[in-house]
């Protein structure tokens, strides 16, 4: 069975929906104050970059040491992770080399001394401060990007994406 | 002066020349997300809007336990977790017969920014779905979206799950 038309309720509208300002009021307002405590929680981002890709790393020698799905897992959820916090974090380039390796992990059959090749870039970019509009760091994270499509067009046909 | 009505257009939300915004102080907020620097920014953002409570969950086990004892007005998860995922959340809270309220809004963040992941969050039953990184302008907009505009729901095969924008049967 299925597809049976449901109406659902509409109680958030009649309690949190308010027409007193116009919809750019509203925003400009809620969004001013959001970025504002944004701003005063910066200082705080260099650490959890710092924590995340020093998890990365820890992620990647525990594979490196025992290679199994466990261990797989763990260094995907640490690539997907930083990929995910990196564009919060104000770190675009290691979130691009992040996004290119979870990707690739996410494939399955990723060449080893490629992956230790993105781990140690983006330790690298980390460590230089070599991110956001950083020439070098812009040019590695073109070259994995683009070695990481190439990687996947050559996967063989018939083979699925985690 | 402040008015309340549950009248106003749906095409009212999110566009200009309206007189519309979110009540956040009338709004409780789940966020269930496995990263902590995440976890603290969603909240952030959150609490600045000027939500009237924020709980927390680290994954998606924790989050339906959260649910349960919380009954938040508004879930936003991420969709990578461990034990139990963001799409096997939103599967369980739209179960009836798992959850009292399974119409409750639900916003997926992700990494994933590909169409067949959005795809695949909205047939599990995601209300909205909003790439990372998410900005507060992005989420305000996720958030007055579910508010102003429930969607409709159809059965399917015991859960419920939104109708998709432009498929729904009439809301006035």
């Amino acid at each position: 069975m299925t597809d049976e038309p449901v109406r659902a309720p509409d109680d958030l509208r009649r309690k949190a929906l308010l027409f007193d300002v116009t919809y750019e009021e509203g925003l400009a307002e809620a969004v001013g104050r959001a970025e504002e405590a944004l701003r005063r929680l910066a200082p705080t981002y260099e650490r959890w970059m710092d924590e995340g890709v020093e998890q990365l790393h820890a992620a990647y020698l525990a594979h490196r040491a025992a290679p199994g799905t466990r261990t797989a897992e763990a260094l995907f959820a640490a690539a997907h992770d930083l990929r995910g916090q990196a564009g919060a974090l104000d770190a675009p380039v290691i979130g691009r080399i992040a996004g290119g390796l979870a990707r690739l992990l996410a494939a399955g059959g990723a060449d080893p001394a490629f992956v230790s090749h993105s781990v140690e870039a983006i330790r690298a970019v980390r460590r230089e401060r070599a991110d956001r509009d950083d020439p070098i760091g812009l040019a590695i994270a073109a070259e994995i990007e683009e070695r990481v499509e190439a990687a996947l067009a050559a996967r063989p046909l018939g083979s699925k994406p985690r | 002066m402040t008015r309340t009505t549950p009248s106003t257009s749906a095409s009212c939300a999110s566009s200009s020349g309206c007189e519309v915004r979110v009540a956040f102080d009338q709004l409780s907020f789940l966020v269930v997300e496995d990263s902590p620097p995440m976890r603290r920014i969603l909240r952030t953002m959150i609490e600045a809007f000027g939500a009237a409570r924020v709980v927390e969950a680290a994954d998606g086990i924790a989050g339906l336990a959260a649910f349960r004892e919380a009954s938040p007005d508004i879930v936003i998860t991420d969709w990578e977790m461990p034990r139990l995922d963001g799409l096997g959340l939103v599967v369980a809270l739209r179960d009836p017969a798992l959850n009292p309220n399974p119409f409750v809004p639900v916003i997926m963040v992700s990494a994933y920014a590909e169409a067949s992941r959005v795809v695949a969050a909205r047939e599990a039953g995601v209300s909205e779905y909003l790439a990372k990184p998410v900005t507060p302008r992005a989420l305000y907009d996720r958030v007055l979206s579910v508010v102003a505009e429930p969607r409709s729901f159809r059965r399917v095969e015991g859960r419920l799950v939104p109708e998709r924008r432009g498929q729904e049967g009439g809301r006035p």
